[in-house]
């Protein structure tokens, strides 16, 4: 496999790489952060600002003041591929994790510096090397940068699925793991409330007229827990919980709790609505109680098909073709905005960006070699597709 | 006419009276924890204890507390002193939606704080009223005492209760009656505990791995705390509140809940706290979770008095003459009279009015019961008074 010069050249941009991504990673960019959020997209509209022939427009999105960026080059190209990214990060304004610190030459330390900066970072360089090559003409390119994936892209939902369908390849610039694998598949989540309605009474004698909410929701809690066993490959989180009041000898009347569920395949779903059901139905048959559990799984599994086994087959090949160490795809119980190309019927490859980990937390890393070696493989990537070297990917039905 | 009858005859006139004031007084919101309606009510109630002729006084509250105790002392010279207490906080908060009052098909009346306990605090007031009117009343010195805190534990004004108890010879407590014409005779003990669970946050998607949720651990413990209402004779233990987590997404490492616990004996009481203290050691003993338990018993017990027994004939006396029979019972609820019992002071208590369902939307009292109430204690002050019933030994007082 030949490797085009201007590919090869990406070697020498580490140093460049790297400070662009520390002053990408200095604007602070939370997903409620507004002005910070208009600070960053200026600065992505800068860095796609020199493609010759890109269009980059401001996307509105509903019901929040932050923006997506797009920006689309050869829209009449035989093939076109969706390129996927947020620039908002979970660091807020007042966040104590705000600046860029080397831990050695090769590991950046910072906000949004894996999550997914550096991703961001990595399809420019391979946009900047992939827009010298003649063979570029028959590739065309849409980047959607969206301003609320950590938030669950509830505003920017509609344009990804939108775009997604006119594509026939997505790649989610998401980091890759730190073992340096992509992302293979990821669950599907889903919020839901789960309230109990009881009957309050003074708590003075037993028994009483109270049923108390708060009992029975606990009783619920517990008997959730026994899902994952049960249903392989699904997770449940009871990540909130309320109830009751501060009158302590009343029984609570009221008690309600937040879940997050996860399930690995999108038949998940039907089965984990028939155990709710079924975990749920005496509870609610129970004298003096109501139960009702509100909320949808607004977020699909993204599951591997043949489109994703042949696009990573090709990846790995582009890998060991620039002496990149071999990696592999794993799955993650972790969503992404390849979820929502996934929903669209978008073939996608997910966790194209750079190497990091720690992704959430103050100990956010990336390892800065990884920016030119994942920009290089996506630069060759297409520059072979462009070339018809890869053969037509199959495509969803 | 005797003074005594003609007093009683005039109380009959005022009756719907007072009724209505107590759906005024019902209709100000006095949640425990809403200070401006607790200014308000306190407000209500200098104004009509105002009239009688007595000295008001409000009691700063201790720190943490949101409005001051009410005290109206009319002759604190005389030989006999006696103390009515009562309440005009509620349960039911400022957002609450059980704000006004409603007439019920069978004549009950249904409507917040209705029976407990401004519905007292009426019948103290109607009984004071016709009882200033008798020649005898200067033989008794009265002190009313109305907290604002009693349904949140009257941490603020317990140093004023357990002080008041000590300067009197004989206490009566204004709770709702047990049932009908009834009164209480003993209370249980009341524990207020804080359990706060402890585990490691971690996204969601990590919830079989990393995370250690602490809603999970706070739940079971709930449960077992729960099922000790039916290990344990003789408690009540309620679940009251809890809290904990934020985003759903997140594996949430702290969670919290309050419980009540009831006892009318400290050994059973002790065995309780003992119980739920093995279950969170055994929590407590998983990898990365801990669970926590803070508080203890707040109210003692408040056991059957011997020294109360002449106090609850001379009473008991009065009601047959007013062709009312009273029984003594013992209930599960702590009131201010166990602080009272506590300190050594006979008390009787449940002399407030016939209601039920207190502490729900369905909170209602009999309006006649009103009425009946205040001719009871207006009767049996004159009684004492007037020394035309035997008044029992008197307890010697400390100062």
């Amino acid at each position: 496999m030949t490797i085009p010069a201007p590919i090869l050249a990406l070697r020498d941009r580490g140093d460049d790489l790297r400070d662009r991504l520390t002053s990408w990673a200095h604007i602070n960019s939370g997903s409620h952060h507004y002005a910070g959020l208009e600070r960053m997209r200026e600065a992505l509209r800068l860095a796609f600002q020199p493609f010759a022939g890109a269009q980059i427009e401001t996307v509105v999105l509903p019901g929040t003041p932050a923006k997506a960026l797009r920006v689309r080059c050869r829209p009449e190209a035989p093939r076109q591929v969706m390129l996927s990214g947020h620039y908002d990060t979970v660091f807020g304004e007042d966040h104590p994790f705000q600046r860029c610190a080397l831990l050695d030459t090769q590991t950046l330390r910072g906000p949004g510096v894996a999550d997914m900066k550096g991703g961001l970072l990595t399809m420019v360089a391979a946009l900047e090397a992939f827009e010298q090559l003649p063979e570029a003409v028959n590739v065309g390119w849409e980047a959607l940068l969206t301003p609320d994936e950590e938030i669950g892209s509830d505003a920017s939902a509609a344009v990804i699925i939108e775009t997604a369908r006119r594509h026939q390849l997505g790649l989610v610039f998401e980091p890759a793991r730190s073992t340096g694998d992509l992302v293979q598949s990821r669950k599907g989540t889903g919020n839901f409330t789960l309230t109990v309605h009881g009957r309050a009474a003074h708590a003075g004698h037993i028994p009483n007229q109270g049923r108390n909410a708060i009992v029975a929701l606990a009783e619920l809690l517990v008997a959730l827990q026994n899902i994952p066993a049960e249903l392989p490959g699904v997770l449940v989180n009871a990540g909130r919980i309320e109830g009751g009041s501060a009158a302590l000898n009343v029984v609570p009347d009221f008690a309600r709790a937040g879940l997050n569920l996860r399930i690995t395949r999108v038949a998940d779903e039907a089965l984990v609505r028939a155990r709710l059901q079924t975990l749920l139905a005496p509870f609610q048959a129970r004298e003096g109680f109501s139960v009702e559990l509100t909320g949808v799984f607004d977020c699909p599994p993204k599951e591997c098909g043949p489109a994703e086994e042949a696009v990573f087959a090709e990846w790995q090949r582009c890998g060991l073709a620039l002496g990149v160490a071999p990696f592999s795809w794993v799955h993650t119980g972790g969503g992404s905005d390849g979820n929502l190309l996934s929903a669209a019927g978008l073939p996608n490859l997910d966790g194209v960006g750079p190497v990091g980990d720690g992704m959430h937390s103050d100990r956010e890393f990336c390892r800065l070699p990884s920016l030119v070696e994942r920009a290089q493989i996506a630069a060759l990537f297409l520059s072979r597709w462009a070339r018809g070297e890869i053969s037509p990917l199959p495509q969803k039905t | 006419m005797s003074s005594t009858a003609r007093m009683l005859e005039r109380m009959a006139e005022r009756e719907s009276a007072w009724q209505l004031l107590l759906v005024r007084w019902s209709e100000v919101n006095s949640g425990s924890e809403h200070a401006a309606g607790l200014a308000r009510m306190c407000a209500e109630l200098e104004r009509a204890f105002g009239e009688l002729p007595a000295r008001a006084s409000r009691l700063a509250p201790a720190a943490g507390g949101r409005a001051p105790t009410l005290s109206v002392r009319c002759r604190p010279e005389a030989p006999f002193q006696v103390l009515l207490s009562g309440h005009y906080d509620t349960v039911f908060a400022a957002h609450d939606p059980f704000q006004r009052c409603k007439a019920m098909a069978d004549g009950c009346v249904n409507g917040p704080g209705l029976a407990d306990m401004k519905g007292g605090i009426a019948v103290m007031l109607a009984a004071l009223t016709a009882f200033e009117t008798h020649p005898a009343a200067h033989q008794i010195g009265w002190e009313v005492l109305l907290n604002a805190d009693e349904e949140d534990g009257s941490h603020g004004s317990r140093e004023h209760l357990i002080a008041a108890a000590s300067r009197h010879h004989l206490g009566l407590v204004f709770e709702p009656s047990p049932v009908a014409d009834d009164i209480v005779r003993s209370r249980k003990g009341t524990a207020t505990l804080l359990a706060t669970a402890r585990g490691r946050a971690a996204h969601s998607s990590q919830a079989k791995t990393e995370g250690r949720n602490a809603v999970v651990a706070l739940a079971e413990f709930l449960l077992a705390a729960q099922a000790l209402n039916g290990e344990i004779d003789d408690i009540v233990l309620n679940v009251a509140n809890c809290a904990g987590g934020g985003a759903v997404n997140v594996v949430p490492d702290s969670a919290r809940a309050e419980m009540h616990l009831r006892s009318s004996r400290v050994a059973e009481g002790e065995r309780a706290i003992a119980r739920l203290r093995e279950i969170a050691a055994m929590i407590s003993g998983r990898e990365g979770f801990g669970l926590d338990l803070a508080g203890g018993f707040n109210r003692p017990p408040m056991e059957a008095q011997a020294a109360v027994a002449p106090w609850v004939a001379a009473l008991q006396t009065c009601a047959r003459e007013l062709g009312q029979t009273v029984v003594e019972r013992d209930v599960a609820s702590a009131s201010d009279a166990n602080f009272f019992a506590a300190a050594g002071l006979p008390t009787i208590d449940g002399l407030g009015v016939d209601g039920d369902e207190i502490h729900s939307d369905r909170e209602f009292y009999r309006p006649a019961s009103l009425g009946r109430r205040a001719r009871l204690v207006a009767l049996l002050l004159a009684r004492l008074a007037d020394g035309s019933l035997e008044r029992p030994a008197l307890r010697p007082l400390s100062t």
